[in-house]
C-alpha cells in the first residue's frame, strides 16, 4: 500500500505579546544612558515620555556629571 | 478601566499583577495552578516584581524616599555594575527603612548606599548666638527606637545617646505596618548633635550634626552575587567655625551613628563584598585667639549594638571635636524564614 505523505499545514507564526517595556535611565545633565528599568507591560507609566521622577528616581547622573 | 456593574468586562480588568492604584476596581486573575499570583502578595519573600528589573550600569542613580518612614521597591531583578552606584535621598527626619526586594537575582558589583538615611543630625546655624540642636532619634516601622545624644552646654559636654529603647505597641502600630509584620526589630542610626560655644560672638557658625546611617533590607528571591560595597554609614558631623566672645573656643558637631544592613537570599553565588556600617567622625571646633576655656563637642547617639559617644572635658584653649558616631550592624544569610 502506498503511503501518501502528510501535507504540511502552513500555520501563522505565533507572536507573543511583549511582557515588559524598557525605561532608559539617562543622566539628567547630558542624557547619557546609565542603565535601564524593565517595567511590566501593565505598568501605567509611558516609558517613552515619562520623567525619571515619575518612577521614584530623585536624580540620575553619569560618571562625567557626579 | 475597572469593572462596573452592567458593563462588559475586558481582559484588562483581570490583571495578573498589581500596578498599584491604577488597578483599583479590577479583579485578580488566578495563575495556572489556580492560585493568586505573587504579584498580589506584598509580603512574599522577594516582593512582587511590580517595579520591574533594575539595571544600573554606570554613574549614580538616586531613588527618593520622599520623606517616608518606609520605602519598598519590588524588582524582578537588581544589577548594579562595577563602578555604578545606587543611592537614596530625602529620608524622613527620623530615618527611613528601605526594602530592596527582588523576585530573581541580585547582583551588586558596584555600590549601594543608604549612608545618612537614618535620623537626621541637629541643624547647624550661624550668627552671634547660633542655636544648638540635638539630632533626631531613629524611628522607623519597628519596635526599636534609637536615641540621639544631647548638645553640649557651655563647658559641659553633651550626653551620649543610650543604646536603644523600644516604642510602645501603639506607637509601633502607628507607623506603616506592612513590613513591620515581617521585621519587628529594625532600626536606623540617630543623628549627631551640633557643637557649642561659650559666649556669643558674631562669627560663630555651628556645623550640623552628622546624619545617622539608614536601614536597608535586601530580599533576594534568586541568586545573591555581592562583590561590591553596601553602606549604611553615618555621615560626619559639621565643623564649627569662628570663636566665641572673649576668645572662647567652639566645638564641633557629633557624627551620625551607623545603621543596619540585613540581607537574605534563597541562593548564594558570592558574598565577598564589603558592608560598611561605620559611624561618622565628629566635626572640629575652632581655637580661640588666646588660651581660654575649651568647649566639649557634640555627642552621637546609640543603636541596638552600641551606645553613643561623647567627648570628655578638654583643657582651656583647646577646641573640641564632636564625638564620632558608633558603628552599626550588618548581617544576613540564607533565607529560611519566609516564603
Amino acid at each position: 500500500m502506498d503511503i501518501e505523505p502528510t501535507p504540511i499545514e502552513e500555520t501563522e507564526e505565533t507572536v507573543m505579546p511583549p511582557t515588559e517595556k524598557i525605561f532608559i535611565l539617562k543622566c539628567s545633565v547630558c542624557g547619557t544612558q546609565t542603565g535601564t528599568l524593565a517595567l511590566p507591560i501593565e505598568h501605567p507609566v509611558d516609558v517613552e515620555t515619562a520623567h525619571h521622577s515619575e518612577l521614584g528616581f530623585d536624580d540620575i547622573r553619569c560618571d562625567d556629571h557626579p | 478601566m475597572s469593572i462596573v456593574n452592567g458593563n462588559q468586562g475586558s481582559a484588562a480588568d483581570f490583571p495578573s499583577t498589581s500596578s498599584g492604584a491604577a488597578d483599583s476596581g479590577k479583579v485578580p486573575k488566578l495563575d495556572s495552578n489556580g492560585k493568586l499570583p505573587l504579584g498580589f502578595n506584598y509580603l512574599h519573600f522577594g516582593g512582587t516584581g511590580a517595579d520591574g528589573a533594575l539595571n544600573v550600569t554606570s554613574g549614580t542613580t538616586t531613588i527618593s524616599a520622599a520623606s517616608a518612614a518606609q520605602l519598598v521597591k519590588n524588582y524582578t531583578s537588581i544589577n548594579v555594575s562595577s563602578g555604578a552606584t545606587l543611592a537614596f535621598s530625602t529620608p524622613a527626619a527620623t530615618g527611613t527603612a528601605i526594602f530592596l526586594k527582588s523576585l530573581g537575582n541580585v547582583t551588586i558589583a558596584g555600590t549601594v548606599t543608604v549612608a545618612g538615611m537614618g535620623g537626621q543630625g541637629g541643624a547647624g546655624s550661624t550668627g552671634g548666638s547660633p542655636t544648638t540642636n540635638v539630632g533626631n532619634n531613629g524611628i522607623i516601622p519597628s519596635f526599636i527606637k534609637t536615641l540621639a545624644g544631647t548638645v553640649p552646654s557651655g563647658a559641659s559636654g553633651g550626653t551620649a545617646g543610650a543604646q536603644t529603647t523600644t516604642l510602645t505597641f501603639s506607637q509601633a502600630l502607628s507607623t506603616t505596618i506592612q513590613e513591620f509584620l515581617k521585621y519587628a526589630f529594625l532600626w536606623c542610626g540617630p543623628g549627631g548633635s551640633t557643637g557649642s560655644y561659650a559666649t556669643s560672638g558674631s562669627t560663630i557658625t555651628l556645623g550640623s550634626g552628622g546624619n545617622g546611617g539608614g536601614c536597608l533590607v535586601i530580599e533576594c528571591g534568586g541568586a545573591y552575587n555581592f562583590t561590591g560595597t553596601i553602606s549604611a554609614a553615618g555621615t560626619v558631623g559639621g565643623n564649627t567655625t569662628g570663636t566665641g566672645g572673649s576668645g572662647y573656643c567652639t566645638s564641633g558637631a557629633g557624627g551620625g551613628t551607623g545603621g543596619l544592613i540585613m540581607y537574605w537570599y534563597n541562593v548564594l553565588t558570592a558574598n565577598s563584598g564589603t558592608y560598611t556600617v561605620s559611624g561618622g567622625l565628629g566635626g572640629s571646633g575652632a581655637a580661640a585667639g588666646t588660651a581660654q576655656q575649651g568647649q566639649n563637642g557634640g555627642s552621637s547617639g546609640g543603636n541596638l549594638v552600641n551606645t553613643g559617644n561623647s567627648v570628655g572635658s578638654v583643657g582651656n584653649g583647646v577646641p573640641a571635636s564632636g564625638a564620632a558616631g558608633a558603628a552599626g550592624l550588618a548581617f544576613g544569610g540564607l533565607n529560611t524564614n519566609f516564603t
